[in-house]
């Protein structure tokens, strides 16, 4: 019993997990556009998310990202 | 071979037999055929399944000799048609392939009416054999048949009109492009069905219309200021359809509409990769929005849709996310 609602709490992390990331990958693709700059309220959500949890996740997904949109600039 | 299951002795006895029998003789027909047919009783679901596909790979071979006893028995042995459908779909599978299917075609009218007969089965399973069969057989002869789906969307039964649209979505897949002009009519008939009175019948729908979208472009282009709409309103919450179930100190809510809602942001990705050129971004950001604020499968998809968006058009992805940070109630764990 013990197991099968661990098992079931871990099921939850996991999707939580993969919804934080597929939420910041978002975020990150958003903050690297040029129009984004101009936005102080945009910088306000980055400045949130750097402040909390997730800020290593978000730091790791930004340079990923960035190789992405830097390949997409060049083609 | 994907229909191949994990080794068991008899499945795989089966199988290496099925190898070799569409062009070889194997002792007179009747008798490996009532071998074939009598693994159909077995206990593993495994046997079974192979012994479907063999009897398929037995009737490719020779049509004239086995597809007759195949149809009669789909005819007289409901328990068995599942299964007899899946031999016939393998039949099918391959004959179509061939010389113009021309083997196919002295059995096509029968195979046909006996497939639409078993369109209204309460088992999504028969169904969704029987829709891949009517797909695949209706593209040996698209003039003739792709009206005869079209008639059908309008079914009075509700399976029927399910298993139709599943059906169109294999010939979108597959059909040629030569018969655009009919497809934009079945596209036309299924627009209306993503709002029927099933819920079943708006989901197929939904994933019909993605089918198309993403397979004949011509048509789908003619008619995109129909299908958006459709589409732009499956994205939004329906309460009537969202329920709460009480388990004992629990409660907790159950969205009937979730499926089909899911199907409808699938159609919004697919329609923003192909057709951004003609879409108007602000609607379409507004099912965003929503999107990302919808259940976890959508808010997973509305992420890919925001991440597609920043590089087709910046401008309306960063200012319809600036009034308000749908996506940060996906980072709280809400």
């Amino acid at each position: 019993m013990t197991k099968m609602k661990d098992s079931a709490v871990k099921q939850e992390l996991e999707k939580n997990d993969e919804l934080v990331r597929s939420t910041l990958r978002a975020v990150a693709t958003l903050s690297h556009l040029p129009e984004v700059e101009s936005n102080s309220k945009f910088e306000g959500f980055i400045k949130t998310i750097k402040g909390s949890e997730h800020a290593s996740k978000y730091e790791t997904i930004l340079l990923e990202t960035k190789d992405a949109s830097d390949a997409m600039d060049t083609s | 071979m994907d229909s191949r299951p994990s080794f068991n002795p008899l499945s795989f006895f089966l199988s290496f037999f099925l190898s070799f029998s569409p062009h070889s003789d194997l002792g007179t027909g009747t008798e490996v055929y009532d071998i074939v047919l009598s693994f159909f009783g077995d206990a593993s679901e495994e046997v079974k399944s192979s012994a479907a596909f063999a009897l398929g790979n037995l009737a490719a071979g020779k049509l004239n000799q086995y597809v007759p006893k195949i149809l009669q028995e789909i005819k007289q042995q409901p328990k068995k048609q599942y299964l007899l459908l899946h031999s016939l779909k393998e039949v099918i599978n391959q004959e179509s392939q061939k010389d113009n299917a021309k083997n196919l075609v002295p059995f096509a009218e029968e195979v046909w009416s006996i497939l639409f007969n078993n369109c209204e089965s309460e088992e999504e399973g028969t169904r969704s054999a029987v829709a891949e069969c009517l797909g695949k057989l209706t593209l040996i002869n698209p003039q003739k048949y792709l009206p005869t789906l079209l008639q059908n969307l309008s079914s009075k039964s509700a399976f029927t009109r399910a298993t139709v649209v599943v059906a169109s979505k294999f010939t979108f897949a597959a059909g040629s492009s030569e018969y655009n002009t009919l497809f934009r009519s079945l596209l036309e008939g299924i627009i209306p069905l993503t709002k029927d009175a099933d819920l079943i019948v708006r989901r197929v729908s939904l994933q019909a219309l993605n089918s198309a979208a993403l397979n004949k472009p011509v048509p789908v282009r003619d008619l995109l200021q129909q299908i958006l709409p459709a589409v732009y309103d499956a994205n939004v919450v329906q309460k009537d359809l969202i329920k709460i179930v009480t388990m004992g100190p629990f409660k907790y809510e159950v969205d009937d509409g979730l499926d089909y809602r899911k199907a409808a942001f699938e159609c919004l990705l697919t329609l923003l990769n192909t057709y951004h050129d003609v879409i108007g971004i602000f609607d379409f950001m507004e099912r965003v929005q929503l999107g990302l604020q919808d259940k976890f499968d959508i808010k997973l998809l509305s992420n890919l849709i925001l991440v597609q968006l920043c590089l087709l058009f910046p401008n309306a992805a960063v200012q319809s996310m600036s009034p308000h940070p749908f996506f940060l109630s996906s980072l709280s764990g809400d």
